[in-house]
């Protein structure tokens, strides 16, 4: 069977997780994305498998009197979507050394 | 965090509890918890914190929305017959039989004046299969692999649709006239329901009836020169594959139909 496309936004985000920025507020910043596009483009994400979502340590949190968050990670599919994706984008995978560069 | 942040920070999880009631009920406590621990770290960030607050949680309600959303197409998927065919056939004969009392106590339309247009409806129907089939609408999916259900499935929700249709008019035509038969209304009426019944039917397995599921995107829309554009979908039961066309080419302007024999059953279960 073939492949479903990601879209840009899709691609920008599989990016961001990809380049260490695991929480949803870390990717809008480093996507500069609104909350309103990122949390359900990452749940779509999420419900085709190339993401994964996972809870912080509560006791962790809790040690660093902050809240537990939840964050994200490529999956196997992701991740080579991902690569498929930057060559159709590939201005996007030009970006990519940026973004590592983190803030 | 900034002084007058607390205060900023209720008032900002309040709006993020408003949002919250779009979520389903099953997945709004995780949603809260998601989103309030993402607030409390941009009120953490204090140079952003000021103007970035506000369109975070407004964001909230579109990712909430989204939620419903899905939650709603999962509910809708399986009711109403969208998957079963006897479901189908049983939700199309309670609105069948619905609008069959809506027109005997409706007072405002004689039993009588129901078999005075019968011809006319005939001659409208006629016209709105014509006009489906001219429109090359008409296409019912693959029945040479259907099974031994398939004609008879058809037959009997487009009858089901015509009486729905013609009781239909006298139904909703009241509020329009006296007269009860709308003629327009029932061409209308009639084109509608035979397209959705040919459309329902082009998207279930030829052999269960069963509706197809998990549709895939193939190909490119800029690359059909050599290769095909369309989505595949596929019956839960293994029976086969759908390729439905995006684009009507010469070589491929219909959906095709790929069996699956025995050896694939397994894959299924």
């Amino acid at each position: 069977m073939a492949e479903a496309k990601l879209t840009h936004t899709a691609t920008m985000i599989l990016q961001a997780i990809e380049a260490g920025y695991v929480y949803g507020l870390s990717v809008m910043h480093a996507t500069g994305l609104p909350s309103g596009s990122v949390y359900p483009a990452m749940r779509r994400l999420e419900a085709a498998n190339l993401i994964r979502s996972s809870w912080e340590s509560q006791r962790l949190a809790e040690a660093g009197q902050r809240p537990a968050r939840k964050y994200y990670k490529l999956t196997a599919a992701g991740k080579s979507k991902l690569q498929v994706a930057q060559q159709r984008y590939p201005l996007l995978g030009g970006l990519k050394p940026i973004i590592s560069q983190g803030d | 965090m900034f002084r007058g942040a607390r205060f900023s920070l209720a008032v900002h999880r309040a709006i993020l509890v408003v949002a919250s009631a779009l979520v389903p009920y099953q997945r709004r406590n995780e949603w809260l918890k998601e989103w309030n621990a993402e607030l409390w770290y941009v009120f953490d960030d204090e140079e952003r914190s000021a103007r970035a607050a506000t369109p975070f949680c407004l964001g909230a309600f579109r990712d909430a929305g989204w939620l419903r959303r899905q939650s709603v197409s999962k509910q809708l998927d399986g009711l109403a017959g969208r998957q079963s065919p006897i479901l189908c056939l049983a939700v199309l004969a309670a609105m069948t039989a619905i609008s069959l009392w809506l027109a005997a106590a409706l007072p405002t339309v004689a039993v009588s004046a129901w078999r005075k247009p019968a011809l006319a409806h005939l001659l409208v129907l006629s016209l709105a299969l014509l006009i489906l089939v001219s429109t090359g609408r008409a296409e019912a999916g693959p029945p040479s692999v259907g099974g031994p259900l398939f004609w008879p499935f058809v037959g009997v929700k487009l009858g089901l649709l015509a009486v729905i249709v013609f009781f239909g008019t006298f139904d909703l035509g009241w509020l329009v006239s006296q007269s009860g038969l709308q003629p327009l209304a029932s061409l209308v009426g009639y084109i509608l329901a035979f397209r959705w019944a040919l459309k329902d039917q082009r998207r279930r397995c030829p052999k269960c009836l069963r509706l197809l599921t998990g549709p895939v995107r193939i190909g490119h829309p800029g690359r059909t020169l050599l290769e095909w554009y369309g989505t595949e979908f596929m019956c839960t039961k293994g029976h086969g594959i759908l390729h439905a066309p995006e684009l009507a080419r010469n070589s491929y302007s219909v959906s095709r139909w790929i069996n699956l024999d025995t050896s694939w059953r397994e894959l299924f279960r």
